[in-house]
């Protein structure tokens, strides 16, 4: 009980769900869908950061700010997706990059409200102190492992619908699904914004977690983290991101006792693991 | 049915259709021909909403239609297949033509009418050119078009293959769809077809009956050579 219970291993393992959330999320657009997105993590910074200041400047509780992140994230995801309706391949990759990094260094520059690059003291989700570091983590823990399953759930639904069959369509050839009436650009639009408002959630919960959030969430490092980790466990499949994402983290963690040698041993697993599967650890299932 | 008027396009400064006028009627089979780039499949894209035309108007039953995308143009019963199919690779034969229609008995109709319900389960990626071109026609067809823009059915079919797929276009000129065909392949096209459109360099020269087309001079020159 006390290895379970210890905060460092529910830290570690929230921490993997908020990941399980954003390559989850991810995997929508860029896996089921085919758009190559890279402002997943800058969506879940624009949460944290809305999220925050809603509690910090208009006082208001984290159980309504965090359905206004996820509403902006929607907001902004839909207005991304309609902007780039012509844009595939190379040329969204480059737009959304550019958007990203836009935004992390709009907030880097910033610090009359977000205080820069310093980083912004961010509610918890409990007030200290009341029960234990153990109780209060085992919550966190619980909360993000709703919000996954939740997703989860949904993503199944959607897969098993029409609408999962036109997604599916879109994937193979979005003209030809086009051409069959799928109507690929609202379904596009649809997407990115579902797909950034979960991103938004799961940044704006990561923040009150925490306590302290910066731009860095929403840096190209962060991007490719969970890049790695979608692509790890199984790009357009509907468990492999969640099995990518609580790997590498927990992979990472352990790997951390080996010192400076930890990032080497990273590497290698994960080198090996597309060595053998190169489809990813579910690859090839749906 | 469909109708256009005085259709332009160009791309990068070559103008591909000079003003197209083109129309059929329901129930009446339109053979398209003209030369290699003469512009049939640049005009089946305007058609379906892939291009819109830098001029020109779209009637649909006498109404002016705008193609946003090509899903309005489906949604508006303007079917199409592909000169080069497009199988939905990953996805199986029925799931390619479920994606045109929620009604599961139709897709399968639509099947059964191309002679693919044998293979409705398998991976469409798996079909050969010949069935990659019957599911084309397929998943048109369950889109319950009024109007059925086909490019390029007959291509590397055997004769008795041309046969069935004659029968399958005079059997939908008799449930009332109106067809445009673009072949290369000429007999079928002149025992089949009511009328025959010649496009060539962007511009019809000829529009009129079989008989009429194959003893235009200007056809014939543009096809100097070739057997009618
Ligand atoms: N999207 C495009 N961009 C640039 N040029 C194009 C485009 N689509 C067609 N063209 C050009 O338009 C001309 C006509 O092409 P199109 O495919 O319509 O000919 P076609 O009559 O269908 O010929 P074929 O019998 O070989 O199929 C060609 O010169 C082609 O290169
Ligand atoms: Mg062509």
């Amino acid at each position: 009980m006390e290895t379970v219970f210890n905060p460092y291993i529910l830290h570690v393992g929230i921490i993997g769900l908020y990941y399980a959330i954003l390559a989850s999320s991810w995997n929508v657009v860029a896996g089921m869908t085919g758009f190559a997105t890279y402002s997943h993590a800058a969506f879940a910074s624009l949460g944290a950061y809305v999220s925050a200041l809603i509690t910090l400047y208009f006082g208001l509780p984290i159980l309504i700010s965090l359905p206004l992140a996820f509403f902006c994230g929607a907001l902004f995801g839909g207005l991304l997706g309609k902007l780039s309706l012509r844009l595939n391949g190379t040329y969204l990759a480059l737009v959304t990059l550019a958007f990203s990094e836009l935004f992390r260094l709009f907030l880097t520059n910033e610090d009359q409200w977000t205080r820069g690059a310093l980083g912004l003291k961010v509610p918890l989700l409990w007030s200290d102190s009341e029960n234990g570091v153990v109780a209060q983590k085992i919550a966190a823990l619980m909360i993000f492992g709703v919000v996954l399953v939740s997703l989860m759930i949904f993503i199944r639904r959607v897969r098993r619908s029409r609408t999962g069959l036109h997604l599916r369509a879109i994937l193979s050839d979005e003209l030809a699904a086009a051409s069959l009436g799928v109507q690929t650009e609202k379904l596009r639009v649809w997407v990115f914004s579902a797909s950034s408002a979960v991103a938004s959630l799961a940044g704006a919960l990561y923040g009150h977690y925490l306590g302290l959030i910066s731009p860095e969430m929403g840096s190209l490092s962060q991007m490719f983290l969970i890049l790695a980790m979608t692509i790890l466990g199984g790009m357009g499949t509907w468990l492999g991101p969640v099995i990518g994402a609580l790997g590498l983290e927990i992979l990472s963690e352990g790997l951390r006792d080996f010192g400076q040698h930890h990032v080497f041993l990273y590497a290698l697993v994960v080198l090996l693991v597309f060595r053998w599967r190169p489809q990813g650890l579910l690859g090839g299932r749906r | 049915m469909i109708r256009c008027q005085q259709i332009r396009i160009s791309f990068g400064g070559l103008q591909v259709l000079k003003g197209v006028d083109l129309s059929v009627q329901e129930g009446e089979v339109l053979g398209l021909m003209g030369p290699n780039g003469a512009g049939k499949s640049t005009l089946f894209n305007v058609l379906t909403g892939v291009h819109s035309p830098d001029s020109g108007t779209i009637f649909l039953k006498d109404q002016v239609v705008r193609l946003r995308n090509p899903a309005t143009a489906a949604a508006l019963g303007i079917a199409r297949t592909f000169q080069t199919p497009r199988p939905l690779l990953g996805l199986s034969v029925f799931e390619n033509v479920a994606v045109a229609t929620a009604d599961h008995d139709l897709a399968i109709r639509c099947l059964q009418k191309v002679g693919l319900q044998n293979q409705r389960d398998r991976d469409s990626g798996a079909l050969n050119l010949m069935d990659r071109k019957r599911l084309e026609v397929a998943r048109a067809l369950a889109l319950r078009p009024k109007a059925l823009l086909l490019d390029e059915a007959m291509a590397g079919l055997t004769a008795v293959e041309m046969e069935e797929a004659t029968s399958l276009i005079c059997s939908l000129k008799e449930s009332g769809v109106a067809v445009v065909w673009v072949e290369h392949v000429m007999g079928p096209l002149f025992r089949t077809c009511d009328r025959i459109a010649v496009l060539d360099q962007g511009r019809i020269i000829c529009d009129g009956t079989p008989d009429v087309v194959s003893k235009n001079p200007e056809v014939l020159r543009v096809y100097l050579g070739e057997e009618f």
